[in-house]
C-alpha cells in the first residue's frame, strides 16, 4: 500500500497546495517573505538609522493611515470592487472634523458622511452596475470637491480627543502603533472569526455562484464598500488629530497606495484571494521601502518610480492562474 | 395501479422574459423514488424549469407543490431549505473554498448562528462518507477533479437532507468511470427515496437510469411517458416533431473532379504525413476517438498549425505560403469548433460577422460594394432567425450562430470549408437546418471536409469518411451503408480492436 506513497516534505507541500486555506493566503506568504528579506537588507545597509527606536515610531506613526486605509480596501478588493474614493473621505473627514461645531456633533457626523459615501459606492457599483473604478472615481470628485467647499484651505481646529488619541505615546509605543493594531485584529477578526469571511470570499469569486448558495451576495458586496469608507474615515480621524488641524488635501495620496498595499499583500483585483493578513506584510514593504531609501538618501522621486515597478511585479506574481487577472 | 401522492407536482408553471415565453403552462411530476428524465431541444425551457424549481427564478404563473403543499420561492435558499438541491451544469460551487466551507455556505446552525469550524468539519466528513467519498474537508474545491466537484455538490443536497435532487446535464463533463460512479449514487438516493430530475440530451444515459420521461417542446410541455414504454425514435420525435433519418440531405450523386488534394502535409502538433483529396460536392467527414489528430489535422489545413512540409493544391493551383491569409484567400473557410472564442465577435452584429472573412482580403481602407444586399442575401439563404443584419451575434441561438459563420465564407466566396463540431451545443432542429446549408453548399461545386464527435451525424451527412488513429488516416469508407460498429473498430488502438 505504502510502496508508492512520496517523501513527507513533498506531501506537505502538496497538502499546502490544495489546502483552502492556503490557497488564499498563498500571496499572503509571499509578501512575509519579501518583507523579512527586505529587513535582513536593511538590517545590513542601515542597521543603525533603521532599527534606532525613533525611527521605528515615527514609521509607525507615519503608516497607522497607510494600514487603516489598505485593510478596508483589501475587503473591496476580496469583493471585486475597486475603491479609489478612499482619499476623498479622508480629506473629507478632516474637514468635517475641523468645522466649527461641537466634538460630540461632528464627530459622529464625519463617520455618518463616510458611511454614507461607501453606501453610494456599493449601490452604484451593484445595483445601478456602474463599473467600480468609474463609481469611485465619480464619487471622489465629488467628496473632494465637498471637502474644499467645507474646508477651503489648511486649518481649523482637531476635536481634543483625536489630538490625544493620535499623539504622544502610551507604555513607550506611538499613538499609531495602538491604531494599527487595532484595525489589523479587527479586520482579521471579521475576515477570519466571523461567518462574513467566508461569505466574502465567496461572494468576490464568483456573485452569481454565492447567490444560488444562499448568500446575500449583493449586500455583502455593498458592505465592502461601506467598510473601506469607515476605514478611510479612521485613517482621517487619525491624520486630523496628528496634525491637530484639517487638510482637505491629506488623503489624495493614499487613494492608490491603498490599493498598492493590498496588492502587494497578496490580494488579487480580481476577487476571492487574499485577506488583510498579506496586507499587513503589503503596508510594511510599502512603508519601509520608503523609509529605508530615505536613510540610504535616496531622492524621494524614485520611491515613486520603486513603487510603481512593485505594483506591476506584484500584480504579475501573484496572478491567478486558473483565470486570468 | 393507483399512484400515490406524488412527492412534488408542478401545475401551470408559466415564465416570460420580456417577449420572450420561455416556458408555457409546463407540468411535472416527481414521485418518490423514481429518476425522472426531462427531455427537449435547446431552448425547450428545460433549464428554465430548473431555474425556476431552484428558486433562481420566480415564475409568472403557476404552483409548485411538495407533498401536496403549495411553495413558493423568492430566493435560492428558500429551495434549499424546501429540501430542493439543484446541481447545476456550471457548477455553483465556489474554487477559492475548501469542501467544508462549500458545504456550509449559506447554512446556519440550529441556533441561527454560524456553524463552528470543528462542527463544520466533522459533518462535512459525516455527509460524504455517507456517499462513500474520501475528501478531505480542507481541500480546495479549484484542485478538485469535475467528478469530485459534482460529488460535492450532491453532498450539499444530502447534508441538506433534500428530497428532490436536480441534476442538469450531469455527465457533460465527466469522464466514463466517474459516469459510472455517479449512476451508482442517483440509483441509491433513488433508492432513499429520493426524487430525482435527470436533464441530458444523452439518449443512452436516459434510458439507462431514468424510470419516466417528460418531454418538453417549445417551452411547453408534450408528454409524459415511462421509459420501459417508449423507444429513442419516439422520443426525438417528440422533441422535434420528425423522426431522425429525416434530419439529412440525400447525398451527392456523383461527386466532381478533385477540388483540394494535400499531398504528405506535416505540421508541428501532426508530424505523421497527412494525404487527403476532396472533390467537388463532396462531403468528407473524419471519425475517431476523441483526440487523435482531428483538430490538428483541420488547423493544419486551415494554416492555424505551422506546416514543415507536402504540398497543397486547390482547383488546380498550388497554395504557396502556409499563413491562414493565404489559405483564405484561395478559398479555404474555417469554421472552428468554439464559435464563441475562435468563430465569433459577440458584440458585433451579424453583418459584421459575415463580412470579416470578405473584408479581410481586401486593403484597410477599403469598400466592399453591395455588402448590405449579400449579407441581407444570405441570411435569407441561410433562414437565419434574426429581425436584421444589425442584431448583435450575442442574442443569437447556437444554430443562428453558426449560420453566421458559414454565412461569412459564404460572402468570402470560400470553395472548400473546414467545419470542426458543426453542430455542437446546437438543438435538433437547427441542425436540420445546418445540414441542409452543408450539403447545399456541396451541391454548388465545392467541397467540404467535417470533424464530428458523433458518428451517426457523420454517417448521414458525409458522403466518404476518414478515420484517423494516433495522427494517421487509419481507414477510408464511403458514408452510405458505414456502420458505427465497423467505425469504431478502424478508430480503436490496434490491440484493443482484436481483443474486442
Amino acid at each position: 500500500m505504502s510502496a508508492a506513497s512520496p517523501s513527507a516534505p513533498r506531501r506537505l507541500l502538496a497538502r499546502f497546495r490544495q489546502d483552502a486555506f492556503w490557497y488564499r493566503q498563498r500571496g499572503a506568504a509571499l509578501s512575509f517573505a519579501i518583507l523579512a528579506l527586505m529587513l535582513a537588507a536593511l538590517s545590513v545597509i542601515v542597521p543603525q538609522s533603521f532599527y534606532s527606536g525613533t525611527n521605528l515610531s515615527n514609521l509607525a506613526g507615519q503608516l497607522a493611515p497607510l494600514f487603516l486605509v489598505s485593510l478596508g480596501q483589501t475587503f473591496v478588493l476580496l469583493g471585486a470592487g475597486f475603491d479609489l474614493s478612499v482619499g476623498a473621505v479622508i480629506s473629507l473627514t478632516s474637514a468635517i472634523l475641523t468645522l466649527d461645531l461641537a466634538d460630540p456633533v461632528k464627530i459622529p457626523l464625519a463617520f455618518a458622511a463616510a458611511a454614507t459615501v461607501g453606501l453610494a459606492n456599493g449601490m452604484g457599483c451593484v445595483y445601478l452596475r456602474v463599473h467600480p473604478i468609474i463609481m469611485t472615481l465619480a464619487t471622489s470628485s465629488i467628496v473632494q470637491g465637498i471637502a474644499l467647499i467645507l474646508l477651503p484651505t489648511p486649518g481649523g481646529v482637531a476635536p481634543r480627543a483625536l489630538v490625544g488619541l493620535a499623539s504622544g505615546s502610551f507604555l513607550g509605543l506611538p499613538a499609531g502603533f495602538y491604531w494599527i493594531v487595532a484595525g489589523v485584529v479587527a479586520a482579521i477578526w471579521l475576515m477570519h472569526g466571523t461567518g462574513y469571511g467566508v461569505k466574502l470570499y465567496a461572494t468576490g469569486q464568483n456573485p452569481q455562484a454565492a447567490w444560488i448558495s444562499g448568500i446575500a451576495a449583493p449586500k455583502i458586496r455593498v458592505s465592502t464598500y461601506v467598510i473601506s469608507s469607515l476605514a478611510a474615515a479612521l485613517a482621517g480621524a487619525y491624520l486630523t488629530g496628528r496634525l491637530a488641524s484639517g487638510d482637505p488635501n491629506v488623503g489624495s495620496a493614499l487613494g492608490l497606495d491603498s490599493v498598492l498595499g493590498a496588492a502587494l499583500g497578496g490580494t488579487l483585483l480580481s476577487g476571492g484571494v487574499g485577506g488583510p493578513i498579506g496586507t499587513i506584510a503589503g503596508v510594511l514593504i510599502i512603508g519601509i521601502l520608503n523609509n529605508g531609501l530615505n536613510l540610504a538618501g535616496v531622492s524621494p522621486y524614485y520611491q515613486f518610480v520603486v513603487k510603481g515597478t512593485m505594483l506591476i511585479a506584484a500584480v504579475s506574481l501573484f496572478r491567478r492562474r486558473e483565470a486570468g487577472l | 395501479m393507483v399512484a400515490a401522492t406524488p412527492l412534488i407536482q408542478v401545475e401551470g408553471l408559466s415564465k416570460s422574459f420580456g417577449p420572450v415565453k420561455a416556458l408555457r403552462d409546463m407540468q411535472l411530476v416527481g414521485h418518490a423514488g423514481k429518476v425522472h428524465a426531462v427531455m427537449g431541444e435547446n431552448g425547450a425551457g428545460k433549464s428554465t424549469l430548473m431555474k425556476l424549481l431552484s428558486g433562481v427564478f420566480r415564475p409568472d404563473a403557476g404552483t409548485i407543490r411538495l407533498r401536496g403543499e403549495t411553495v413558493q420561492f423568492n430566493h435560492p435558499s428558500d429551495a434549499h431549505h424546501a429540501g430542493i438541491s439543484t446541481i447545476f451544469q456550471e457548477f455553483s460551487l465556489l474554487p477559492n473554498l475548501s469542501v467544508a466551507e462549500n458545504l456550509f455556505l449559506g447554512r446556519t446552525g440550529e441556533n441561527g448562528r454560524a456553524v463552528g469550524r470543528g462542527e463544520m468539519k466533522a459533518r462535512t466528513v459525516a455527509a460524504l462518507s455517507a456517499l462513500d467519498l474520501r475528501i478531505d474537508p480542507d481541500r480546495r474545491v479549484g484542485a478538485l477533479s469535475v467528478g469530485q466537484q459534482q460529488m460535492i455538490e450532491i453532498a450539499k443536497g444530502v447534508l441538506a437532507d433534500a428530497s428532490v435532487f436536480i441534476f442538469d446535464e450531469p455527465t457533460a463533463a465527466l469522464a466514463s468511470h466517474e459516469v459510472e460512479t455517479l449512476f451508482a449514487l442517483i440509483r441509491r438516493l433513488a433508492g432513499e427515496g429520493k426524487v430525482i430530475f435527470y436533464i441530458s440530451h444523452r439518449l443512452s444515459e436516459i434510458f439507462a437510469i431514468c424510470d419516466d420521461i417528460t418531454i418538453m417542446k417549445d417551452g411547453a410541455f408534450v408528454r409524459c411517458v415511462p421509459a420501459a414504454e417508449t423507444n429513442v425514435d419516439e422520443v426525438i420525435q417528440g422533441m422535434v416533431g420528425r423522426p431522425i433519418e429525416e434530419l439529412f440531405e440525400p447525398r451527392a450523386a456523383q461527386p466532381g473532379s478533385v477540388l483540394l488534394s494535400a499531398k504528405d502535409l506535416r505540421g508541428e502538433a501532426s508530424p505523421h504525413p497527412l494525404s487527403l483529396e476532396i472533390r467537388e460536392g463532396e462531403i468528407v467527414g473524419i471519425a475517431g476517438l476523441e483526440g487523435q489528430g482531428q483538430q490538428e489535422l483541420m488547423r493544419l489545413l486551415a494554416g492555424f498549425d505551422k506546416a514543415d512540409g507536402g504540398s497543397l493544391v486547390l482547383g488546380g493551383d498550388a497554395i504557396e505560403g502556409h499563413s491562414a491569409r493565404r489559405r483564405m484567400a484561395a478559398g479555404i473557410g474555417f469554421v472552428p469548433e468554439s464559435r464563441k472564442d475562435d468563430g465569433l465577435f459577440l458584440s458585433l452584429d451579424i453583418g459584421a460577422n459575415m463580412a470579416t472573412a470578405a473584408i479581410a482580403r481586401r486593403g484597410i481602407l477599403s469598400w466592399v460594394p453591395g455588402m448590405r444586399q449579400q449579407v441581407g442575401g444570405i441570411m435569407k439563404d441561410l433562414a437565419v432567425k434574426a429581425p436584421n443584419a444589425r442584431t448583435a451575434v450575442v442574442d443569437l441561438s447556437g444554430g443562428n450562430q453558426q449560420k453566421v459563420v458559414l454565412g461569412r465564407w459564404l460572402l468570402a466566396g470560400a470553395r472548400i470549408l473546414l467545419c470542426e463540431e458543426p453542430t455542437r451545443g446546437v438543438d435538433v432542429g437547427a441542425k436540420r437546418e445546418i445540414y441542409r446549408q452543408l450539403r447545399q453548399f456541396a451541391a454548388g461545386g465545392h467541397g467540404i471536409l467535417v470533424t464530428s464527435r458523433e458518428l451517426p451525424e457523420l454517417i448521414g451527412l458525409c458522403d466518404r469518411l476518414l478515420v484517423i488513429r494516433d495522427g494517421r488516416i487509419v481507414a477510408e469508407v464511403p458514408a452510405e451503408g458505414a456502420t458505427e460498429s465497423e467505425l469504431l473498430r478502424a478508430a480503436l488502438p490496434a490491440v484493443e480492436s482484436q481483443a474486442a
